[in-house]
């Protein structure tokens, strides 16, 4: 049975023990990573600070008092750092994958192909369209899972706030992402 | 917000993105052992369990002397939040004509939708759907006038359903009645952007989104222009409870005062 994420912090700062650690990076380590990539949208950048917010939270995992899930705690964390790097660079354009896709037999998997690669696109454009608050709403919310208590915890703002963030966000990406929601 | 979230459309749609730049198993590792060994390179590693870290954003170093400046602009900001927060509990307006000091006097009945008529709406919004189906996109009705919005296509859609009236009365300076100027009720579904584009030039227009909160109240963007000899425009969001009415706009154009009502009312239990 997998040990609690307060019993691997217990084992590390009482004994130093790197196994426990690993096995502490290795469960959160995509769940950082799937909160800092809609934000950043650049994967190297992405692995850049999800290092820093891990290393950031090892230095300070004395300071983990268990209130919250030790998830919502690596969260602001996350954001946190998010923001330091927002502030320190602006928000930076979409780079869009040049590459092409991957060859496909036949011309309707072609343009099946070209189309999931435009609705990708736009989807990155609909995200970076957003405020990095608004965008940390939609992010924490629709794709962490977070109830909008947990992410107004995590973004230190006031549960009616992160309501009416969450509302924002939807209503730009349904106006701009209209055309491929549909129910099929 | 997230009882729906993997019916929705939108969801589904950032989902499905978010799991292709999701990494892979290997990915994980990989990035697990970075991390392990930038925890090994750091001096005084062993100090981290005695040395906490301070969490907050941080500053660039050049940015360092501003401690005294950016204490004040946070006094400023806070302020500020405080006077949008306010604005926003109350509804943020605005208009092509200056906003005078809203009344404190009871709705008039207009503005009410009382039950017979949200049932009515029911009905129609009922057979219209027997009709259409999932193209049926909105219902308005405005001047004893009907119309809807139909879609070429199936398209995905809320079960929440609300009804919106909006009531626009004007008087001229220093009378006291005052007289309908426009009045529109609109049923449409939760986040549902309904554009009423009018027939001839010189009609009103409106723009309308409603998104109805887990707590009951409901959020409301309109934008109403009214055209003619003074033009009135009304762009607010409000947050408001279900059927009660709302004065959200106070206005005056030349020698014309205008005020706008909002109200809203949940739709979907009416029928039973």
């Amino acid at each position: 049975m997998a040990s609690r994420d307060e019993h691997l912090i217990e084992c590390y700062s009482t004994s130093g023990s790197r196994e426990a650690l690993e096995e502490l990076v290795n469960r959160h380590v995509g769940l950082v990573r799937g909160l800092i990539y809609p934000m950043i949208l650049d994967h190297s950048t992405t692995d850049d600070l999800t290092q820093e917010v891990f290393l950031k939270a090892i230095r300070s995992l004395k300071m983990f008092e268990g209130r919250a899930a030790f998830s919502t705690w690596l969260g602001q964390i996350a954001m946190n750092t998010l923001n330091s790097h927002l502030a320190r660079h602006g928000r930076s354009p979409v780079v869009f994958r040049a590459e092409l896709p991957e060859p496909v037999a036949g011309a309707m998997a072609a343009a099946q192909a070209t189309e999931h690669d435009e609705l990708n696109q736009e989807i990155e454009a609909a995200l970076q369209a957003l405020s990095p608050k608004l965008r940390a709403a939609i992010v924490l919310t629709c794709l962490q899972d977070k109830t909008p208590r947990e992410a107004a915890r995590i973004e230190h703002c006031s549960t009616a706030t992160m309501y009416w963030r969450v509302h924002e966000a939807r209503k730009h990406l349904k106006r701009r992402l209209a055309r491929y929601l549909t129910d099929d | 917000m997230t009882d729906h979230n993997t019916s929705d459309p939108l969801n589904r749609l950032l989902r499905g993105w978010a799991e292709e730049h999701a990494p892979t198993a290997a990915d994980v590792d990989l990035l697990t052992t970075r991390i392990m060994q930038a925890t090994e390179a750091e001096p005084e590693a062993e100090s981290w369990l005695d040395s906490p870290t301070d969490l907050s954003p941080t500053l660039p170093a050049t940015q360092s002397w501003f401690g005294p400046v950016a204490a004040l602009a946070v006094v400023a900001a806070a302020v500020i939040v405080l006077v949008v927060a306010t604005m926003w509990r109350t509804g943020t307006h605005s208009a092509s004509i200056p906003a005078v000091a809203k009344t404190r006097e009871v709705p008039p009945p207009a503005a009410w939708l009382p039950d017979d008529q949200l049932r009515a709406k029911a009905v129609l919004l009922h057979e219209m759907e027997s009709i259409y189906g999932c193209q049926l996109n909105w219902l308005a009705e405005t001047d004893q006038r009907v119309q809807f919005d139909i879609e070429q296509r199936v398209t995905a859609r809320d079960d929440q359903v609300v009804a919106v009236r909006v009531v626009v009365q004007r008087r001229q300076l220093g009378r006291t009645q005052w007289e309908l100027a426009w009045e529109i009720d609109v049923v449409a579904r939760n986040e549902e952007v309904v554009r009423l584009v009018p027939e001839t030039a010189g009609m009103p227009q409106l723009e309308m989104w409603a998104y109805a909160l887990p707590d009951g109240m409901i959020a409301l963007d309109t934008d109403v222009q009214l055209d003619g000899s003074a033009l009135v425009r009304s762009v607010t969001t409000v947050l408001q409870p279900d059927g009660r009415p709302q004065e959200v706009l106070t206005a005056r154009a030349a020698n014309v005062e205008f005020r706008v009502y909002h109200t809203v009312a949940f739709l979907n239990d009416r029928l039973s």
